[in-house]
C-alpha cells in the first residue's frame, strides 16, 4: 500500500487537478452555436487551450490549429512520463505509443499518396509531426522513399520495419494501406496489453479492463468500414480485429459480421453485457446510423469507466489511463467540433459531435 | 457601517400596459432585489402566470456574446461602451445587428482565409529552408544516389519571356531559383527543388522551354544565395501574414464605435428583461415583488406612481413583519455599506460569507484585527514598502477586475501597516538603521533584549495571548449584541459565547493570569474556583432540559414526558452527556483559540530569525564583511522573505480571523443584496 502511495501520490494530485481543468460541457454547446468559424475559434481566448486562438489569429489555418492541438497532447503524456517508473512508466511510454503510431500512419498515407497515386502532396507535408517521442523516424527519408522495401529499411532500428516487411506483398497486391495501418494499431494495442501484465494485478486489472473498452470501440469502428467500404469476407474481417476487446471477442464481431442485422447483434452483446445499455431495433438510419449509435454507446461505457475510476481508490494506474482517456476525448471533441464549425455543419448535425 | 441597510419588502400590482414602463424605472432606479412571488403568493396563486422571456433572453445573450467575441478580436474590451441609451431594441432592430454581424464575420473570415493561403506557401518554404540549411554546401552539386539526399539541383536556361510563368508555376513546390546569368534571349537559372517532386518539376520544366546545362556549375556561395531567397521570401510572407491580421484587427476598429452601441444595447435589452421574468400577471395586471433599501422606498414609490399615473397599488412591508407572512421561507437580502476603503476587507468578509440580516457587519473590525495580526507578523520597513509598491501595480493591472483589484488593495494596507510595525521594532530590511519606537524585536530574538516591557520572547507571547483575549472578546460582545438584537434571549444566555459562556471565559483567563503571576504555583482559592468556573459549569448542566421544556411550551405542544413520566434515566443520561461534552468543548475551544493567537508571535519570530540567518550567510559569503556576493544573498533573502513570510503572514491572519474571530458571533446564511440594476453584470 505504501509503495503504490509512493508511486502515485504525486501522479494522482497533479492530474486530478487537470482534469478540474478539462472544458465544461456548456463550453461545446457554445463551440456548436458559434455562428461562424471565427468566432468558434475566439471561444478558445479565455480557456487553456488560448494557444490555438493564438495560433489560428496567426496563420488563419485550422490545420496548423490541429498540429498545434497533437504537439500539445504529445508534451502533455511525455511529461506524464517523467512522474513513474518502474511498470507504470513502462505502460505510460506504451500509451504515448498511440501519437507515434498516429504520426507514422500520417507519413505513410502521404508517401502512399506520392509515390504510388502519383497525387501532390506538397499541401500536407508541412503539416506533419515530426518531433521524436520514443524512436527515430526520419519522416522526410520515408516521404522520399521508393517503395516499401525502402520504408523498412528506412525504419530498420524500429518495430514498424517488420510490419511493413509482413504486410508490403498484401498492400502493394490490394494497392491500399489498409492492412498496414491495421497491422500498426493492432501493434500498438499489443506492445500496451504486454506492458499491462508488467504492473501489480490491481493495477493490470484496471487497464484491462478499460483498454478492453478502447478496443471494443476500435473494432466497432472497423466493422462497418470492413463490410461497407472494404467489402471483406468474415474470415478476412476477423483476422484485422483487434484482440482481447472487453465485451466484444473477434469470434463475437465475426458472428455480428456476418448477421443479416450486424448492428442489432452486436447490441445484442452489449447489452447482454451492460444490463440495461441497448439500442432499440426499430432505431432507423440504417447499418452505419446503427452503428454510430453502438459506438456512441461505447463512449458512454468508457466514460462511465473512466468516472468510475476517479471515484474509487486513488493510487492505482487508472488515474493516468483515465486522464489519457479524458484529454484524448476532450481534444478529439475539439477538433471534430472544429472542423465542422469550419465546413458549415449545421447546428443540428453539430448537436451529434456535442 | 456596522449593520447593513435595512430592507423594506414591496409588493406591487401595475396594470398591464404598463409593464414595459415599469420595468424601465425599475432598472433605471436598480434598488429592488426581486423574490419569487410564489414565497408570497396567497390562495389567488392558482390565477398568476409567470412572464415568459427566455427565448428573448437567449437571443439578446447569443448576439451580445457575439458583439464580445468580435470586440476581443480587435483588441477592444466592453469598457469603452457608451452610456447606456433608454431605447428598447425591438425584434427587427436585433435581427438587424445579428445581420451586420454576420457581414462583419464574413468579412473577417475572408482575412483568414487569405492568412491560410499564404500558410501554405510559408509551409512549403520552411520545408525546403530546412532542407537547405541541413544539407550545407552545394557548390560542387548534390549526391543523389544517398537516401539522405533530399534535394534535387538543375542548371539550365529557358526564354525570358517564360521566366516568370516558370516561377509562377514553381510556387505550388517547394524550389529556389537563384539566377545564373543571361545570354542572348535566354537566363541561366540554378534551380533547387526537392527530390520527391523530380516528375513534377520535369514535366513543368518541359513546358517552359527548359534546357539543361550540359556542364553545370555552381557558384561557391549557391548555399548561402540560395538560403538567403527562401528566408528573404519567408519573411515577406510572415510579414503579409502578419500584415493581414492587423487589416483584420483594422476591420474591427473601424466598427467599433458601432459594435459598443449594440453591445450597450442588447445588454440594456437583457436586463429590461430579466427585471421582466420577475414579473408575474393576471389578465390585466403585472404583480411584483421584492426588497428595496429602506433610504430608496420613497423615490422608488414616487417614481412608479409617475409612470403609472398613480394607478398602482404598492404595499411596503418592514422586513420582520414580510417575512413572518411569507408562505415560504424567504431571506432578507444584505447590502453592505462600507466605504470604498474598507472594500478590501469586506471582501475577505464576503469571502467567508454573508452576513444574516439584522446582524452587525464585521468588516471595519476585520480590518483591524487583521492588519494588527499582520503588521505583528511581517514587521519591517522596507519589507512593507515593497508591498506597498506590488499592491501598487497591482491596482494599475487590475483596475477593472474586481477581486484582484481589491487584493492589490489589500496588499498596500497590509504593506503600510508592516511599515508602521516596522518602525515600531526598528527593523529596516532586516537592519536597524533607527531605533525602535516601541521595542526591539531583532534584539529579543538574537539574544540582546533591552530593558522595557517587552524584553523577551515570553513577553511577546504574552501580548499575542493579550491580543487573541480581545479578539475573542470583541467577537463575544458582537455575539451578544446579535443575539439581542434578534431577541433570542435563550441563546444570549446559555450560548457558548453567550452570557454564561464569556463569563467562564474571562473567568478561566483570571485563573491562568493569577496562575501564571504566582509562578505557576498556586491557583486561586476553592470559593473563588467554585463560583467562577463551577456555577457557570453547572449552569450549563440546565441548558438542554431548559431549551427542550421552552420548546415544547411555546410550540404549544405537550410537555416533553405526557402521561405523567417526568425523566426517564435515559432522557438524564443523555443531558449529563450534552453537558459533559459541551463543558470538554468550551473548555478546550477556548484555550485552542486564546493560544492559536501564538502563532502571531511564531511567525513574527520566524520572520525576524530568517532575516538573522541570511544576514549570518552574507557575512559568512563576505569573509567577515560585505561583498558584492554578500548583496546579492541579502536581496535574494529579503524576497525570499517577503515572498514566504508575506503569504504565511496574510494566511494566518485570515485564519485567525475566520476560525477564532467569526466563530464566536458570525452567522453567515446571509444572501447577497442583488438588485437588478444597469451596473448588473448580464
Amino acid at each position: 500500500m505504501a509503495g503504490k502511495v509512493q508511486t502515485y501520490a504525486f501522479i494522482n494530485a497533479k492530474l486530478r487537478a487537470r482534469i478540474s481543468n478539462l472544458l465544461p460541457e456548456d463550453f461545446y454547446r457554445s463551440l456548436g452555436k458559434a455562428h461562424s468559424f471565427i468566432e468558434a475559434m475566439n471561444l478558445f481566448h479565455d480557456t487553456p487551450y488560448a494557444e490555438l486562438e493564438a495560433v489560428y489569429s496567426r496563420t488563419g489555418d485550422l490545420k496548423m490549429c490541429e498540429l498545434a492541438l497533437f504537439k500539445r497532447e504529445v508534451e502533455i503524456f511525455l511529461e506524464v512520463e517523467n512522474y513513474v517508473t518502474g511498470g507504470p512508466l513502462g505502460f505510460v511510454k506504451a500509451l504515448t505509443t498511440r501519437y507515434e503510431t498516429e504520426a507514422l500512419k500520417n507519413v505513410l498515407r502521404l508517401w502512399f499518396e506520392r509515390s504510388q497515386r502519383g497525387r501532390n502532396i506538397e499541401s500536407k507535408v508541412g503539416y506533419l509531426f515530426r518531433e521524436q517521442i520514443h524512436f527515430q523516424i526520419p519522416y522526410d527519408e520515408l516521404l522520399n522513399a521508393r517503395d516499401m522495401g525502402e520504408l523498412a529499411e528506412i525504419l530498420g532500428k524500429t518495430p514498424y520495419a517488420d510490419l511493413i516487411r509482413e504486410h508490403q506483398a498484401e498492400v502493394e497486391e490490394r494497392r491500399t494501406l489498409f492492412p498496414l495501418e491495421i497491422a500498426i494499431d493492432r501493434y500498438f494495442y499489443r506492445q500496451l496489453l504486454s506492458a499491462a501484465t508488467k504492473l501489480e494485478r490491481q493495477d493490470e486489472e484496471i487497464a484491462r479492463r478499460l483498454v478492453g473498452v478502447q478496443v471494443d470501440l476500435e473494432n466497432v469502428n472497423w466493422v462497418v468500414r470492413f463490410k461497407v467500404y472494404y467489402e471483406l469476407t468474415a474470415d478476412q474481417a476477423a483476422s484485422y480485429l483487434l484482440p482481447r476487446g472487453r465485451v466484444l471477442d473477434p469470434a463475437a464481431v465475426r458472428n455480428a459480421y456476418t448477421a443479416e442485422d450486424p448492428a442489432g447483434s452486436l447490441a445484442q452483446i452489449l447489452s447482454t453485457h451492460y444490463g440495461g445499455a441497448s439500442i432499440s431495433p426499430e432505431t432507423t438510419g440504417g447499418q452505419t446510423a446503427r452503428l454510430d449509435l453502438i459506438e456512441g454507446l461505447l463512449q458512454e461505457i468508457l466514460a462511465h469507466e473512466v468516472h468510475r475510476i476517479l471515484g474509487s481508490y486513488p493510487f492505482s494506474i487508472g488515474i493516468i489511463l483515465a486522464y489519457f482517456l479524458l484529454k484524448q476525448q476532450e481534444l478529439h471533441r475539439i477538433v471534430t467540433l472544429l472542423n465542422a464549425s469550419y465546413y458549415g455543419l449545421s447546428t443540428e448535425r453539430m448537436e451529434h459531435f456535442i | 457601517m456596522m449593520f447593513p441597510a435595512t430592507m423594506k419588502h414591496l409588493a406591487a400590482v401595475v396594470l398591464e400596459k404598463d409593464a414595459d414602463a415599469v420595468a424601465d424605472v425599475l432598472l433605471s432606479l436598480g434598488v429592488l432585489h426581486f423574490v419569487d412571488l410564489k414565497s408570497f403568493a396567497t390562495e389567488e396563486e392558482g390565477r398568476i402566470e409567470p412572464v415568459h422571456v427566455e427565448s428573448r433572453q437567449s437571443r439578446l445573450n447569443e448576439t451580445r456574446r457575439r458583439i464580445e467575441a468580435l470586440l476581443q478580436l480587435g483588441g477592444y474590451s466592453t469598457d469603452q461602451a457608451p452610456a447606456p441609451d433608454t431605447r428598447r431594441l425591438s425584434s427587427e432592430d436585433i435581427e438587424q445587428i445579428d445581420k451586420q454581424l454576420d457581414r462583419l464575420s464574413a468579412g473577417l473570415q475572408a482575412i483568414r482565409n487569405q492568412q491560410k493561403e499564404l500558410q501554405s506557401e510559408i509551409l512549403r518554404l520552411q520545408d525546403i529552408e530546412r532542407h537547405l540549411s541541413a544539407y550545407g554546401e552545394l557548390s560542387s552539386g548534390i549526391q543523389t544516389s544517398s537516401r539522405h539526399t533530399f534535394l534535387q539541383l538543375r542548371t539550365g536556361s529557358l526564354p525570358l519571356q517564360r521566366v516568370e510563368g516558370l516561377s509562377q508555376a514553381l510556387d505550388s513546390l517547394p524550389s529556389v531559383m537563384v539566377p545564373a546569368g543571361e545570354s542572348e534571349d535566354r537566363r541561366r537559372v540554378i534551380l533547387l527543388t526537392l527530390r520527391r517532386n523530380a516528375d513534377e518539376v520535369e514535366q513543368m520544366l518541359s513546358r517552359f522551354d527548359w534546357q539543361d546545362s550540359s556542364s553545370p556549375q555552381y557558384p561557391e556561395d549557391l548555399d548561402v544565395k540560395a538560403l538567403a531567397d527562401v528566408q528573404g521570401r519567408l519573411r515577406h510572407l510572415q510579414n503579409e501574414q502578419e500584415g493581414k491580421n492587423r487589416e483584420l484587427k483594422a476591420a474591427v476598429g473601424a466598427k467599433k464605435a458601432t459594435l459598443l452601441q449594440q453591445w450597450q444595447a442588447v445588454r440594456l435589452g437583457e436586463l429590461f428583461l430579466r427585471v421582466q421574468s420577475n414579473f408575474a400577471h393576471t389578465s390585466r395586471t403585472v404583480l411584483f415583488t421584492g426588497w428595496v433599501p429602506s433610504s430608496r422606498s420613497r423615490e422608488t414609490e414616487r417614481e412608479i406612481k409617475r409612470v403609472t399615473d398613480g394607478v398602482c397599488y404598492l404595499e411596503w412591508r418592514k422586513a420582520k413583519d414580510a417575512t413572518e407572512s411569507a408562505v415560504k421561507p424567504v431571506k432578507i437580502p444584505v447590502e453592505l455599506k462600507n466605504p470604498r476603503f474598507l472594500k478590501p476587507f469586506e471582501m475577505l468578509v464576503t469571502n467567508f460569507s454573508i452576513p444574516e440580516y439584522g446582524t452587525i457587519d464585521p468588516t471595519p473590525l476585520v480590518a483591524v484585527a487583521y492588519l494588527v495580526m499582520f503588521g505583528l507578523m511581517f514587521a519591517d520597513v522596507g519589507h512593507g514598502a515593497v508591498l506597498v509598491l506590488l499592491g501598487l501595480f497591482g491596482t494599475i493591472s487590475y483596475r477593472n477586475r474586481g477581486n484582484l483589484f481589491q487584493l492589490s488593495n489589500l496588499v498596500i494596507w497590509c504593506g503600510a501597516t508592516s511599515i508602521v510595525s516596522g518602525a515600531l521594532f526598528g527593523s529596516y530590511f532586516g537592519m536597524q538603521w533607527l531605533p525602535p519606537l516601541w521595542f526591539n524585536y531583532h534584539g529579543i530574538v538574537s539574544g540582546h533584549p533591552e530593558a522595557g516591557v517587552i524584553s523577551s520572547i515570553y513577553d511577546i507571547l504574552t501580548l499575542t495571548i493579550y491580543i487573541g483575549i480581545t479578539v475573542i472578546a470583541v467577537g463575544m460582545l458582537l455575539n451578544w449584541v446579535n443575539l439581542i438584537g434578534a431577541r433570542k434571549w435563550f441563546r444570549l444566555i446559555f450560548d457558548r459565547a453567550g452570557i454564561i459562556g464569556s463569563f467562564l471565559y474571562f473567568s478561566g483567563v483570571w485563573t491562568a493570569t493569577y496562575y501564571v503571576q504566582h509562578d505557576y504555583r498556586s491557583l486561586p482559592s476553592a470559593g473563588y474556583l467554585f463560583w467562577l468556573l463551577g456555577v457557570p459549569s453547572l449552569l450549563f448542566l440546565v441548558k438542554a432540559p431548559l431549551e427542550e421544556f421552552l420548546s415544547h411550551r411555546w410550540s404549544g405542544e405537550p410537555g416533553p414526558h405526557p402521561g405523567g413520566a417526568r425523566l426517564s434515566p435515559g432522557k438524564v443520561f443523555s443531558y449529563v452527556m450534552d453537558w459533559m461534552l459541551e463543558l470538554l468543548e468550551i473548555y478546550t475551544g477556548y484555550l485552542a483559540n486564546t493560544l492559536s493567537f501564538m502563532r502571531v508571535a511564531g511567525l513574527g519570530i520566524a520572520h525576524v530569525t530568517l532575516l538573522i540567518a541570511f544576514f549570518q550567510i552574507a557575512r559568512m559569503a563576505g569573509g567577515g564583511g560585505y561583498n558584492v556576493i554578500s548583496i546579492v544573498i541579502l536581496v535574494l533573502g529579503n524576497l525570499l522573505v517577503i515572498a514566504l513570510e508575506g503569504l504565511s503572514a496574510g494566511i494566518q491572519s485570515l485564519r485567525l480571523n475566520y476560525y477564532e474571530f467569526f466563530s464566536k458571533y458570525f452567522a453567515g446564511s446571509g444572501i447577497r443584496y442583488n438588485p437588478v440594476s444597469l451596473q448588473s453584470r448580464s
